[in-house]
Parts: C-alpha cells; sequence; structure tokens
C-alpha cells in the first residue's frame, strides 16, 4: 500500500513551525487581548507552553535538516520567555501549579537547553505542603506526572494506570453529547501516556476498543468542521502506533485538503470580515492569534506521522460492506456543513466501500446533532440489518433513543398512554 | 448498560422506544436550544484570566462558527504569508 509522501508531512510540520516563530514573536511577552472578543484572548503563558510542545513532539524529526534548525531556534526564542520573573513569581506563589507553570523550561531542558538555578527554585517549591492542593481531574494528574517524570527522569509508576483506569480513555467518552473539555481529556491522555510518541502506549483498555472510539469522535468533529479536535484526535493513530485505519487515513486527507486550500488549518473563530477592516500589525495580530492554534495541531498530527511506520496511506483501504449497505446510509446524510464530502466523492467505490463505518458514524452524528431522533432510529435498524450496529456511537445512539424514549414518557409527549410504554 | 449491547438488544430498545414520537421530541428538543455547549465554562472556565496556561485547548467560545467557506477562510493565511518579517513589532 502506497503512503503519504514524507517530504509533504515534513513541508507541513515546517510549516507550523514557521507559523510558531511568528507567534512567540507576537504574543510571548504580552499576549493576546481581543477588544471585540475578550474570550478570544490568551495570556502569553499558553503560547508558550503549545510552541514548547510543538517543538518538543518535533523534536523526534530533528534528523531532518529542516526541522533541526526549526526547532533549534524556536527553542532559543523560548528561553527567554520560559524562565521570566513572572513564571517564578507565579511557581513561588502558587507551589500547586508549579509543574504547569514549568512546562517550557522542562521541555527546553529535555531539548538541550538546561537551567541549573530554575531547576534547584523548583526543587523547593514542588517540596511544598501544599504542592497537591489543587483539584485535578484524571487528565490533569497524568499531565502533571507526565511532565514530572520528564524531570525527574523517573519511569511511570502504578499512579499511572490509576489516573488512566480513572480518565475517559477507560470510561466511554459521551460521543454524541459530551464537552469539548471531554474530548481534549481524550486526546490530550494519548499525548500524555505516550510522551507525544517517544513511549509505548500506555492504555487502559484494548488499544482497538479506544480507537473504535477515536474514529466516532473523529466523524463528530469533521462535521463540525473543528479542525483542532479531528487533528488532535487523529494523534491517536501515529501516537499509539496504530495501524492507519480506513477511517483515520480518510480523516488525514481531509484535513490536509482543507489545509491545502486554506493555506493553514483552520478554526471556525476567525470573523473574516473584522479580518478586512482591520490593517497593519492589528490584521497580522488578530488573524494570528485567531489561527495559529489549529496550525500548531497539523503540526502536532504531522510530527507524529513522520515517525517510523507511522504514515498515514494515501489510498484508504479496508473490508468492504455490502454495496447496498454504503448506498442506503448515503441517504441519511446531509451537505449542509462539513468539508469532506468533496474529498468523499473523489474516492475509487472500493475506497467508498471501505467507509461504510465512517459513513454510518457521520449519518448517526449529523441526526442526532439535528435532533433528528426519528432518522437516527432508522439509521440504526438499517445498521443492524446489515450488522453493522456493534459500534460505540450506535450503543450511544440507541442508549439516547432510550432516554429521550423515557424523557417522553415523564414529559407526556408520547403518542401512546402510558400503558404502551415499556415498564422499568 | 453493557458495554457489549448486542445487535438484538439495541433493535429491542428501539423498537420498544417506537411508542415514542420522536419527530416532537426533537422538535421540543431544538426549541430548548444548545444551553450546555453555549454554557460550558467546564476547567478552562475557572482557569480563564491571568491564570490561562492550558495548552493545546481552545474554549468552547473559540469555535462556535463554523470554518465555512474555504475561498474566505484563506484570507486568514494571505495575511499571515504577507506579514514580513522586517515589520514585525519591535
Amino acid at each position: 500500500m502506497s503512503i503519504w509522501n514524507e517530504a509533504d508531512l515534513e513541508a507541513r510540520l515546517c510549516h507550523a513551525l514557521d507559523i510558531a516563530r511568528k507567534t512567540i514573536t507576537y504574543f510571548a511577552t504580552t499576549g493576546f487581548t481581543d477588544p471585540e472578543s475578550p474570550a478570544h484572548g490568551f495570556g502569553p503563558e499558553k503560547p508558550i507552553a503549545e510552541t514548547a510542545m510543538l517543538i518538543y513532539a518535533a523534536s523526534a524529526s530533528a534528523h531532518r535538516p529542516s526541522v533541526e534548525s526549526r526547532v533549534n531556534e524556536l527553542a532559543r526564542l523560548l528561553i527567554p520567555h520560559a524562565r521570566t520573573e513572572r513564571v517564578l513569581v507565579d511557581i513561588a506563589l502558587h507551589p500547586a501549579l508549579a509543574f504547569k507553570f514549568a512546562v517550557p523550561h522542562i521541555l527546553l531542558t529535555r531539548l538541550g537547553y538546561a537551567d541549573a538555578s530554575f531547576d534547584e527554585f523548583l526543587r523547593l517549591c514542588i517540596s511544598s505542603q501544599v504542592r497537591n492542593g489543587q483539584d485535578r481531574p484524571p487528565s490533569a494528574s497524568l499531565e502533571r506526572k507526565w511532565i514530572s517524570c520528564l524531570w525527574t527522569g523517573q519511569k511511570p509508576d502504578a499512579g499511572w494506570r490509576v489516573d488512566l483506569l480513572n480518565s475517559v480513555l477507560n470510561w466511554p467518552i459521551d460521543i454524541l453529547g459530551g464537552l469539548r473539555d471531554d474530548a481534549y481529556a481524550f486526546t490530550h491522555l494519548f499525548m500524555y501516556s505516550t510522551d507525544f510518541g517517544f513511549q509505548p502506549h500506555r492504555l487502559p483498555r484494548r488499544r482497538a476498543t479506544i480507537l473504535g472510539v477515536a474514529e466516532s469522535l473523529l466523524a463528530r468533529y469533521i462535521d463540525a468542521e473543528d479542525y483542532d479536535l479531528a487533528g488532535e484526535v487523529l494523534l491517536a493513530w501515529p501516537l499509539t502506533g496504530a495501524a492507519w485505519s480506513p477511517s483515520a487515513a480518510f480523516g488525514f486527507r481531509v484535513l490536509a485538503s482543507v489545509e491545502d486550500q486554506v493555506g493553514i488549518l483552520p478554526c471556525g473563530n476567525v470573523n473574516h470580515a473584522r479580518l478586512i477592516r482591520l490593517e497593519g500589525h492589528e490584521r497580522v495580530r488578530y488573524a494570528l492569534g485567531t489561527a495559529y492554534h489549529t496550525a500548531y495541531v497539523m503540526g502536532f498530527l504531522c510530527a507524529a506521522a513522520l515517525g517510523p511506520g507511522r504514515v498515514p496511506p494515501t489510498s484508504i483501504a479496508g473490508p468492504q460492506c455490502r454495496n447496498s449497505c454504503l448506498s442506503r446510509l448515503m441517504r441519511y446524510v446531509d451537505d449542509d456543513q462539513g468539508h469532506w464530502h468533496s474529498e468523499f466523492s473523489s474516492l475509487a467505490e472500493r475506497e467508498k466501500g471501505s467507509l461504510t463505518s465512517f459513513v454510518l458514524n457521520m449519518a448517526i452524528v449529523q441526526k442526532c446533532r439535528k435532533h433528528d431522533y426519528g432518522a437516527v432510529n432508522e439509521i440504526l435498524t438499517l445498521a443492524c440489518d446489515y450488522c453493522s450496529a456493534s459500534s460505540p456511537i450506535c450503543r450511544q445512539a440507541a442508549e439516547l433513543l432510550e432516554r429521550i424514549a423515557s424523557c417522553s414518557v415523564v414529559m407526556r409527549l408520547g403518542t401512546g398512554d402510558g400503558s404502551q410504554v415499556r415498564a422499568k | 448498560m453493557s458495554n457489549n449491547l448486542s445487535h438484538e438488544d439495541i433493535a429491542k430498545r428501539f423498537i420498544e422506544a417506537k411508542v415514542v414520537d420522536f419527530g416532537a421530541m426533537g422538535k421540543f428538543i431544538t426549541e430548548l436550544g444548545p444551553v450546555l455547549a453555549v454554557s460550558d465554562s467546564g476547567w478552562h472556565g475557572i482557569n480563564l484570566g491571568r491564570f490561562n496556561i492550558l495548552a493545546c485547548m481552545l474554549p468552547p467560545a473559540d469555535v462556535t462558527r463554523l470554518v465555512g467557506n474555504l475561498r474566505t477562510a484563506a484570507l486568514t493565511a494571505s495575511v499571515l504569508e504577507g506579514a514580513a518579517e522586517a515589520s514585525l513589532p519591535k
């Protein structure tokens, strides 16, 4: 099977690193304040930490000269911002958050840019009695363990498994109604538990089971044109060393195609009318402030995909469902949003056939988004007819219908009277 | 509910659920509006403000809009490409 051109992946990674250089230049000192949309603003710590993570992930490809030069240049740009007085004071005042503030310092140290006096100070602060005085969900707890292990060189201990067992990598994530925070927890757990692909994966359940969930989430976020989360979900395959499933391979194709058409992997937060109104530096600041993050995600994805044996395939190949199944499912698929349709249409028939599960996931996602539960009902019937209904999203959709039915009974919106409803 | 729901279990559940007018329920839920999605403050909500170190996350406020037309979206990239090094802020 032919694989994606590595030179193309490298070019996309370098593009993300070039965006990072601009991002640090503009935002590493004062962050980004958006007077029209204050919720879009961020402090300098955010892009500094994200850039540190990006160059850390990219360093796996440091044997490629174009990547190595960019990683080193960015590291040198980050150094003064990673160990500022502000960072020192933040750690001193909030030792429970010390490891969060120290992420750039620790990653730079791993890349060969150490600072012994900062280490000494950090050692003092993390010995504080309040070092664990913060409420941390499992993903935050694992993040802390990950960065701590990178700093100390210690191997993961039993606490990792406890966090993973309590996390959304073990507990089924709500694919249809879950929050973005939960999806981020899901994706970030892959990053931390594999150390961005540098370590073998530690997963609380069978990898195939978790990737089945990832496939369902992929459909949701491709439908939502949320390329930030779609890209992060796709990381699950190269970070765990899994062979790219047909859905994942197609997802990568969609993101690459969108990036090619736009020039950057886009995010829906840009107000284009405003972008046109602005001028000069303010225009660049606004474009960069709203766009850099999703560009980084493509960088992370390509960095992971450049790992040995982790390059996505160019063609989509997999088990075929009966032809009639796909054509019947396609009747339920809308084209009112999303940018995947043209890519799907361009596929050979056999490739489309191997994406039946993707189309099934997408149909369910779309109909749930529109609250068209009658259609969800029909899709599940169809899936049962073709013995394709055992995926996580089908099970969750069936449960959703059950809850809505029960809700309806309570609200007395059903067409029948109470006696027709199955008793609990 | 078991993780290992069989095809038959799924069929049984939605057949029984057919006593419900899904159309009416769907309309009702749509009219309620996307309360949760918009009001989600979540973990990042606690951390907004000066300490905004939530790496690798975009708060929901950032993705309330679809990307939309890709030709329009390409304006962002053209702005960034046009930002010459010489004109970067001091």
